[in-house]
């Protein structure tokens, strides 16, 4: 089963991802801000972040340089989010921009894109 | 008429003929008196006797072509003949001071001649003693010089006209230095290396130093010592720039080391073609740049903050479409965020309502300790985790304004104090002092830094642990707005670690 990590402030965003990605199967993990991603990839495993890049508290870009610059993390493909256009500064090493709002088919085509579909290597 | 005498070297002292002590005579056959009349007679000075009464006792060749008269027409006449009817007091004067033995020197003063024309003279006067001492009459010689007085009268004027030159040139000069020194905007004159030639008060004071600490050096004391030579190149180039840009701005740093952002013009000194300073325009512009990235942020945070709840709008409309049933969820959610755009656009419009003053305050009587009450009874829906309390003075504490905007303030403070403490007691304070209410909210939280404190009340600040919770941060910046409608004032102190406390004074109500 592949599991993604979603990372955004906004709890109703986070709940309504998690249900879509759930129901095609998906394992889903939460944070809420970009310390709190760090200290979850430190100990379970996740196939694909989808990172916002607002988040009061933190601001997405940096939680990514972080992420990239520790050796003791995963070198786990990133989607970072955002409802500007695209924002500036972001690294050119992600692995997708997504921008906000989104259309659940997109999402969907965008994630199985990245790390194909939940049961592959997983339950079939 | 040619000029009858030639301006020259002062006169040679005169003594009156009959005092005259006996020269040697320097051809002994020459009897004295006559060789003394045959130098008055071929004297170009005008040589004059007169009694003590002023009559004309004897008159020279000198005399005969200054003033036009013969001597058979001037002996024996008023020596007024020869004084302007307009100088009635000169005569008298004279002949006083003659009648005590005085002599006169050298005194100029103005005479006519015979056909009326005047003419300036010095003249000299002595008076004439007889053999036993008594004054008898007055010798005078005259010179004219009417040539010298002209040659002084045309200095006098191109003095004159110099010193008006000057005193022009001056009071324009100091018409610029009035403004040089007056303006707001700072101004430097640089040579073309870029020595400050002079500066005005105002960029004294951008920079923060002396005048005699920026004239005679280079202007690149305004920048970090690591830029200054580079600073020095683009002058140089700016300098040689046929079209150099209009303005720049650029980054400074004051003498205390504080950075400025400033925007500079430069335009040039030019003579006989070719520039020979460079006058600079400086304003600063940091708070400028501040509020305009304070803008620039509020727009990108009002876009974010109405994207979040559009996006989960969205994507719980498409779960549904694609799940084709009922989903208890995703209606929830739904109604959630349209809850929270309702509330952005409502912070909006309160923005615009109060920015554009169009904020209407319905005036009565109202008692804060009602107020407060009834604003922490709302406040109790919210929380659980918070013991909210209001501490009463024994008066009600009357203000006169409008029940429902200073409730909305309250709401503000209160919601403020449960979302940024985790827990613990919010008291409420209401209390009358010296004909100013006071309100206090406190809560028991974090606390607020003490660098964020100044910038609570401004429009666009959000601070660093503010949360996406459906406002756009506005509530501090609309309540100060009212409190301020209200001719009171709004304010927070905060000790990080023990909490927060926001007051609001508003004056009392005017109680007969």
């Amino acid at each position: 089963m592949k599991t993604v990590l979603v990372v955004d402030d906004e709890p109703g965003l986070r709940a309504v991802v998690r249900e879509i990605l759930d129901d095609e199967g998906y394992a889903v993990l939460e944070a809420p801000h970009g310390p709190a991603m760090l200290e979850l990839l430190a100990e379970e495993h996740a196939d694909l972040v989808l990172l916002d890049v607002m988040m009061p508290g933190g601001d997405g870009r940096e939680a990514y340089r972080e992420l990239r610059a520790r050796a003791d993390l995963p070198d786990v493909p990133v989607v970072m989010m955002s409802a500007a256009v695209r924002p500036d500064g972001l690294d050119p090493s992600i692995a997708a921009f997504l921008r906000k709002p989104f259309d659940l088919d997109h999402l969907l085509a965008l994630v199985a894109g990245l790390i194909g579909p939940s049961h592959v290597g997983g339950i079939a | 008429m040619p000029p009858l005498v030639v301006p020259g070297p002062p006169m040679p002292e005169v003594r009156p003929l009959s005092t005259v002590s006996t020269p040697r005579p320097l051809d002994a056959a020459v009897p004295t008196d006559r060789f003394l009349a045959a130098i008055v007679e071929s004297s170009d000075d005008a040589i004059i006797g007169k009694t003590l009464e002023g009559t004309i006792t004897s008159w020279n060749r000198g005399a005969e072509i200054l003033y036009g008269y013969s001597a058979e027409e001037a002996i024996g006449q008023p020596i007024s003949l020869i004084i302007p009817p307009e100088r009635p007091s000169e005569l008298p004067a004279i002949m006083e001071r003659l009648r005590r033995g005085e002599r006169i020197d050298h005194y100029e003063t103005i005479r006519v001649r015979k056909d009326g024309t005047r003419f300036d003279i010095s003249v000299s006067i002595s008076p004439i003693r007889n053999a036993s001492g008594s004054i008898v009459g007055a010798a005078s010689i005259g010179r004219g010089i009417t040539e010298r007085k002209q040659a002084e009268r045309e200095r006098r004027a191109l003095e004159q006209k110099a010193q008006q030159e000057l005193a022009a040139r001056r009071e324009s000069e100091e018409r610029f230095r009035a403004v040089w020194e007056a303006t707001s905007e700072a101004l430097a004159l640089s040579d073309p290396e870029g020595i400050v030639l002079a500066v005005n008060p105002a960029y004294c004071a951008l920079y923060g130093r002396a005048p005699e600490e920026v004239v005679g050096h280079t202007f690149a004391v305004i920048f970090p010592e690591a830029e200054r030579a580079g600073a020095m190149e683009q002058y140089r180039a700016v300098f040689a720039d046929p079209n150099p840009p209009h303005s720049y701005e650029t980054r400074v740093q004051r003498a205390d080391g504080t950075e400025r952002v400033v925007e500079a013009r430069a335009d040039f000194l030019v003579q006989d073609g070719a520039r020979v300073a460079m006058i600079s325009a400086v304003r600063d512009i940091t708070e400028r740049k501040r509020l305009d990235q304070a803008h620039h942020d509020f727009v990108a945070m009002i876009s974010h903050d109405l994207a979040s709840p559009l996006t989960v709008l969205r994507a719980r409309a498409q779960l549904l479409k694609r799940r084709q049933k009922y989903d208890e969820e995703s209606i929830t959610a739904i109604l959630e965020q349209t809850a929270r755009m309702d509330r952005l656009i409502g912070d909006l419009r309160e923005l615009a309502q109060v920015e554009s003053g169009g904020l209407s305050i319905q005036r009565e009587d109202v008692d804060l300790v009602g107020l407060a009450q009834g604003a922490v009874e709302r406040a109790r829906t919210l929380t659980t985790g918070h013991a909210l309390r209001v501490t009463e003075p024994e008066l009600p504490v009357v203000v006169t304004g409008d029940r429902d905007r200073l409730g909305q303030v309250l709401d503000n403070l209160l919601g403020n104090a449960i979302k940024y403490s985790p827990g613990g007691e919010v008291l409420v304070t209401v209390e009358a002092v010296r004909g100013q209410a006071y309100l206090r909210v406190a809560d028991q939280g974090p606390g607020i830094p003490a660098d964020a404190l100044p910038h609570l009340f401004e429009r666009f600040y959000r601070g660093e642990h503010a949360t996406g919770d459906g406002g756009l941060g506005l509530g501090l910046y609309i309540s100060r707005m009212l409190v301020e409608a209200h001719g009171g004032r709004i304010w927070a102190a905060s000790k990080p670690g023990s909490g927060s406390t926001f007051t609001v004074m508003l004056p009392l109500a005017n109680r007969s």
